[in-house]
């Protein structure tokens, strides 16, 4: 009765919220079901505004919103160059890549990622292509979602009591629930909404410190001069408001590009575009994304740095060498129930959109990329066994989020860098270069994939000086290289021209 | 007029009454302009300009972009 008192008003937010996703998730069971067009992909039969909401949503998460903004605690104002970066791929991924991408995959017939690669370069490699990107999907993926469901783990443990495992488990199987129930259409419509409230929970958040302080000015003149320590001990003094004073740009940058480039190479934001209906839906989202992540991301991005004002030394202390808690305590220490509910909600939202998202994509690159190219299902079978999968799949994270292997901010980050380097150049080839080959598709992707795993776990770690240069930026670079070179180079390997008018619509 | 950190710390530490009582008029003053300052936020002095730039630059990043998508046709190759 006393954990009721206390929690009743937030558990409830959170009951209302889940409930809604599932009913979500359940009036979508018969329509998804009918066939692989409709798990997978909606049937590209949905509005703009749901699209655009759905994209901001899957692409920020409890990353950003626990793990990113409460680096900044320990990173200072600055930390939103990361945001910047983020908003100029957004940008990008929407003029560049999304109307080409809804145009030529609707041309080929393509539902996934993996079978867009098959489709277009249509070479002898296409087949090894389709599983490279799929294994990729499935490598990349775990970590994604571990970072995520720790991220969601650790804040209903610092708001609620409730442990980090059964936080883990609670947040895995809710959504793969109405993922498993409602495929493409459930995960679509619940980021739409999920989408609405984080936008406004972002506002909110941002003020928090402020109401707790006293105001803007004095909130602003508390962290402007801190007493507080840095990780390794050092005085913080003005560093929170000054340009990379406890953080080096180079940092940023990786962070920042690692994770940005998600929203030009990762399926998971990539597929949104195949399920926008009409032209007009797609110039509307093409504005609206940019906003709901730019203003998202201008609360958010500083948000950790801003809770020093409100925080002690010892609690300081503390926080600084575990930013993942940063947001759980602002909340805590804030202490209104009816506030804490709605941003937890919020907060839960953000989590599970992301995780919705790639549970999805996961289950259609295992059954339609792997499984179905080599021992083809009837429709039916193959919606079934990527339901199966999708359940599978989340036991598995489940248990490695039990005990994760590093903090979510360089877990997602990590996964962002080895999309981005083993994707990009073959989409970027595919929409955009005719003479774009799959022998360049398939050893760039090879090249950004081993590059990325080989940086970070041969040189970044063991090499004096490299520990700032993320591993994105070398293996980004080389798999360019490689595609660019390759593709010259095999250049007898291009498709026919009536391929490709048929994909470039000619 | 220029202050100088440990200024900064006596305004931020030990600005009460008290305190005001033993500093001389001019320091008081000091103290108070600074503080007033820091509350309108004019002029970036919380925020170097780099940090501010990055927040700025977001905002002016969204309005470009709407006004590029508002002159652009277009097409996605359906009926």
């Amino acid at each position: 009765m006393e954990y009721l008192a206390k929690n009743g008003i937030i558990l409830a937010w959170i009951i209302v919220y889940i409930g809604i996703c599932l009913y979500i998730g359940y009036f979508f069971k018969k329509k998804a079901s009918e066939g692989v067009n409709e798990f997978y992909i909606a049937k590209r039969e949905i509005p703009g505004w749901v699209v655009s909401l759905a994209f901001y949503s899957t692409f920020i998460s409890t990353n950003t919103y626990i793990g990113q903004a409460g680096k900044a605690f320990q990173t200072g104002l600055c930390w939103a160059w990361v945001g910047l970066f983020w908003t100029v791929f957004c940008m990008i991924s929407w003029l560049l890549l999304g109307p080409r991408m809804r145009s030529q995959t609707a041309n080929l017939s393509s539902v996934t990622i993996p079978d867009y690669f098959d489709y277009r370069y249509k070479s002898s490699l296409s087949k090894a292509i389709r599983v490279l990107a799929a294994v990729v999907i499935i490598f990349a993926t775990l970590w994604y979602m571990v970072g995520i469901t720790k991220g969601c783990a650790h804040l209903l443990q610092s708001v609620m009591g409730i442990p980090y495992v059964w936080g883990a488990f609670l947040v895995v199987f809710i959504t793969c629930a109405y993922v498993m129930w409602g495929g493409m259409y459930s995960v679509l419509w619940t980021d739409a909404i999920q989408g609405l409230m984080m936008f406004f929970v972002a506002i909110i958040l941002v003020m928090l410190p402020a109401i707790y302080v006293g105001g803007w000015g004095d909130l602003m003149q508390n962290i402007s001069y801190v007493t507080h320590v840095t990780k390794k001990g050092a005085p913080m003094e003005n560093g929170l408001v000054t340009f990379c004073s406890l953080v080096s740009f180079m940092y940023i940058l990786g962070i920042g590009l690692s994770v940005g480039m998600k929203q030009i190479a990762e399926p998971r934001c990539l597929i949104r575009f195949y399920s926008v209906d009409n032209a007009k839906s797609m110039k509307f989202a093409m504005i609206a994304t940019p906003i709901f992540l730019g203003i998202s991301l201008i609360c958010v991005m500083g948000l950790g740095a801003l809770v020093h004002g409100m925080t002690t030394n010892e609690e300081a202390a503390f926080l600084v060498k575990h930013t993942d808690q940063v947001i759980g305590f602002m909340l805590d220490k804030f202490g209104n129930p009816w506030l804490s509910g709605i941003c937890l909600a919020g907060l839960f939202a953000a989590g599970m959109s992301s995780l919705a998202s790639v549970m999805l994509i996961v289950g259609t690159a295992f059954i339609g990329d792997i499984w179905n190219l080599y021992k083809p299902l009837p429709p039916a079978k193959i919606v079934t066994n990527t339901k199966w999968t999708i359940f599978l799949y989340c036991i598995l994270v489940f248990i490695v989020t039990a005990k994760p292997p590093a903090g979510i901010v360089e877990l997602t980050a990590f996964s962002g860098a080895v999309f981005a380097s083993s994707f990009f150049p073959a989409i970027f080839g595919g929409l955009y270069l005719r003479w774009g080959t799959g022998h360049a598709a398939f050893w760039s992707m090879l090249i950004g994939m081993i590059s990325c795993v080989g940086w970070r776990w041969g040189i970044r770690f063991n090499v004096a000086g490299m520990s700032d240069i993320h591993e994105i930026i070398p293996s980004f670079i080389l798999a360019i290289v490689a595609y660019l070179i390759i593709a010259k180079m095999t250049q007898d390997k291009v498709p026919d021209k009536e391929h490709l008018d048929m994909v470039f619509g000619n | 007029m220029v202050l100088t950190d440990d200024d900064a710390m006596v305004c931020k530490n030990s600005y009460d009454h008290e305190t005001e009582n033993r500093l001389s008029e001019e320091f008081v003053l000091r103290c108070r302009t600074r503080k007033s300052n820091k509350i309108n936020m004019k002029g970036g002095e919380e925020m170097d300009f780099l940090t501010g730039l990055a927040y700025w630059g977001m905002a002016v990043l969204v309005i470009i972009n709407t006004i590029i998508v508002a002159k652009m046709k277009i097409n996605i190759g359906d009926k």
